[in-house]
């Protein structure tokens, strides 16, 4: 299953662009981590592959008005811990609150479910992305 | 066939040899491509080997520093990661962008141990999942062989080795290799002005063909629309030029066209309608003949019919003519105020095989017009060859004579007329020569024969009359000149001269038509007639070689005759021919009695001027006298 994902992604890597790859493969993740169909989303930096127009979530101003939070800082707002957060380095991953990543690393894509964050908030994975949890 | 004479031979070669050498040049360099990648392909084997050989001695290496088993050591012990860490450094150079030593885990999952990646974000941390997206990982693992695949997805990436780490024969370990895409950059780069040369040369090469294409399509174009007559939209003169060095005489029976009265036509309703009568019986024509029939537009109001000699009989080719002909006068042609009826006369050759130039062809055919025309238009004529054209070698070919009027080579000469009482000139006779291709001057005999009863006997004796008219106004003298009976009959040439000299009387009154007869003449009536029309202008009427042919009596009994040219054979040696004496002077006394003057020609010795102007002939030209003056020496 992990194959045929990553084919997926691959195939979607020739013939789209990195932001649409990007897009696609976090509107996958949020659909497995919320249980809204449109979940809200908080970004600390400019992030352009969500920036794009979707329906599958959309994006709040403040992490508290947020399902989903995605880090790239090496902190978050206060508050917001609670909230399941996605980093974008394998780095994020250390701190606790953190409930996964999604990076490219030597130009291949990596997802890192953390299983202990999943069971606490209660999140169980779709069957094609149990592959991804440590 | 068409197409090779529209095109030409060369064209359909150049057709077929153009896109040859095209595909040629696309496969030159098509070929350069592969060696390339070939090229590309040696020098990414002999990275790979060095590379190979390299993680060998390092696997060699890891054993002797940190124990056969060196995974596990290395698990265990962050400083002794590094210190591999820095040894697997050493094997990292320009072509490597990442390089790392990852261990399989009890789920058989891969994870970092060493990576020498110094990037911290593009590093893999210790014990990191490594997520492999190409079999390759898995395969070294198992077959436990490099295995190297191209990273064509991965912009920086050129190719990926894997290099298995092998432990009491289970694969404990994976040294990956990610080569610079950079690397790949710089061996095509330097490839790239050997590239470019076979492509510039394969492009040059190609437009320049495209090019040359192009001109040779514009070329014959342009060539077969020089082939095309525009107002009837006929192949001309050009196209049979052309056809007839390609095919042998004998290919094509030739059906010769004319249209009837067409010089009324032009003279009474214009020009234009006279085009509209080429444009709409050139349709009716097209329309009747087949698809193998070839219609060229030969002159002004002259079609060539060439009908393949190998599918047609006799009675099939006068089938087509007769067609064409019922087609051509089937309804009137509408002009702009009235309706026109118009015929046309065909002289067919169906023995094409019978000629050794088109010319003779042509000439057969076009006597059968001339047949057509005499008796009465609108029919078709086979004209069967005589004999009489046996001497053919000493006359000229109808063509020379057609080329000779063409590039003005005919000229005049004149011989003075004396009157016998006073041996002073009274006229001179105009006598028409040519200079053939080797500017020899050419006598009437040799050719006359060849261009008897064509259009182009026709326009030389326009050229007469024209030559005549010219001296006459320029000099105060008389001149004769010489016609055949049959030219009476010619109401082209009849017109011709009635309009040359109708409001020019006064020349008129100082020319002398010499009369010559070849065939039996019939129909006196028409003579009459147009020596009437002739003679209403002042022209005075003569009997050249009076006393031989057919009937030269007959001329004195119908028609207003002023003088006889004694016949060369009465008057040459007459000293010494009693009977030609006795002749001669018989037709004297008989001239006399008609007041009809005599002209004895020929006047070679003393003895023959004598003899003849004890006779009382009344007028002598001959070479004792006088031989040709050119028209400069006239009075």
């Amino acid at each position: 299953m992990i194959k045929l994902l990553l084919i997926l992604l691959l195939s979607i890597v020739s013939s789209a662009s990195d932001i649409q790859i990007e897009k696609k493969i976090y509107e996958t993740f949020f659909a497995a981590l919320s249980k809204k169909v449109k979940p809200s989303v908080y970004i600390d930096v400019h992030i352009p592959s969500l920036e794009l127009d979707t329906d599958k979530f959309s994006l709040v101003s403040s992490c508290q008005k947020a399902d989903i939070v995605i880090v790239t800082k090496k902190t978050i707002d206060a508050g917001c811990e609670k909230k399941i957060i996605f980093g974008t380095r394998y780095r994020h991953l250390k701190k606790v609150y953190v409930l996964g990543a999604f990076f490219w690393q030597k130009g291949r894509p990596n997802i890192v479910f953390k299983r202990q964050q999943l069971d606490s908030k209660k999140i169980k994975l779709p069957h094609a992305l149990q592959e991804f949890i440590e | 066939m068409r197409f090779i004479v529209h095109y030409g031979r060369t064209f359909t070669i150049l057709l077929f040899l153009f896109p040859l050498l095209g595909l040629s040049a696309s496969y030159l360099y098509t070929q350069f491509a592969d060696t390339k990648k070939e090229i590309i392909k040696i020098v990414q084997q002999s990275m790979l080997d060095k590379k190979d050989e390299l993680l060998s001695i390092y696997t060699d290496y890891l054993t002797d520093e940190f124990g056969s088993d060196y995974i596990k050591v290395l698990k265990d012990n962050t400083s002794l990661r590094r210190k591999a860490e820095t040894s697997l450094s050493l094997i990292k150079d320009s072509e490597v962008q990442y390089l790392y030593l990852l261990y399989i885990d009890n789920n058989s999952k891969l994870r970092y141990l060493i990576d020498t990646t110094k990037d911290i974000d593009e590093k893999g941390e210790f014990s990191q999942r490594f997520y492999p997206q190409k079999d390759i990982w898995l395969k070294a693992a198992s077959s436990q062989k490099s295995e190297v695949t191209a990273q064509a997805e991965i912009d920086k990436l050129w190719i990926t080795m894997v290099f298995p780490i092998i432990r009491n024969e289970k694969t404990v370990a994976l040294l990956g290799i990610d080569f610079s895409h950079a690397e790949y950059l710089k061996v095509n780069k330097t490839l790239i002005p050997l590239e470019n040369i076979y492509l510039y040369s394969a492009v040059f090469i190609i437009v320049m063909l495209i090019s040359a294409f192009l001109q040779l399509v514009i070329y014959y174009t342009h060539r077969k629309k020089s082939f095309i007559d525009p107002l009837t939209g006929m192949f001309n003169r050009q196209y049979l030029h052309e056809l007839l060095q390609k095919y042998p005489v004998g290919d094509f029976q030739v059906l010769i066209m004319d249209l009837d009265h067409f010089k009324k036509v032009n003279d009474i309703y214009g020009h234009d309608a006279g085009d509209i009568v080429l444009s709409t019986v050139s349709a009716r024509i097209k329309s009747a003949i087949r698809k193998q029939d070839i219609l060229i537009r030969y002159g002004g109001e002259e079609f060539i019919l060439l009908i393949s000699n190998s599918e047609n009989d006799l009675e099939t080719s006068l089938d087509l003519a007769n067609r064409i002909r019922e087609a051509v006068k089937k309804e009137p042609i509408s002009l702009d105020q009235c309706q026109l009826n118009i015929t046309i006369s065909m002289g067919l050759n169906p023995f094409p095989q019978d000629s050794k130039t088109f010319e003779h062809v042509v000439k057969i055919a076009d006597l059968g017009l001339y047949q057509a025309k005499q008796l009465g238009r609108n029919r078709v004529e086979v004209y069967i060859q005589c004999l009489e054209e046996g001497n053919v070698d000493a006359q000229l070919q109808i063509c020379d004579v057609r080329d000779a009027l063409d590039l003005n080579k005919f000229f005049c000469v004149y011989q003075p007329i004396y009157l016998a009482k006073t041996m002073k000139i009274d006229s001179y006779e105009l006598l028409l020569r040519m200079y053939n291709t080797s500017n020899e001057i050419i006598n009437p005999a040799q050719f006359l024969p060849s261009v008897r009863h064509t259009q182009i006997y026709t326009h030389l004796s326009k050229r007469v009359i024209d030559f005549a008219y010219d001296t006459l106004s320029s000099k105060d003298i008389k001149i004769s000149i010489n016609l055949e009976v049959e030219d009476l009959f010619n109401e082209e040439l009849i017109v011709y001269i009635i309009k040359k000299f109708d409001i020019t009387k006064n020349l008129a009154q100082r020319l002398t038509i010499e009369l010559l007869e070849y065939e039996e003449t019939l129909d006196f009536s028409m003579i009459n007639q147009r020596a009437n029309e002739l003679q209403s202008l002042g022209i005075k009427l003569a009997i050249d070689s009076f006393g031989s042919g057919f009937s030269s009596y007959d001329y004195l009994l119908n028609m207003n005759i002023s003088s006889l040219k004694l016949d060369a054979k009465l008057t040459h040696n007459i000293d010494s021919n009693q009977k030609a004496l006795k002749i001669v002077s018989s037709i004297q006394n008989l001239a006399n009695s008609m007041k009809v003057t005599t002209v004895a020609k020929n006047i070679e010795t003393e003895e023959e001027l004598q003899i003849i102007k004890k006779l009382n002939i009344d007028y002598i030209q001959g070479y004792y006298l006088s031989k040709f003056i050119p028209e400069v020496s006239l009075i």
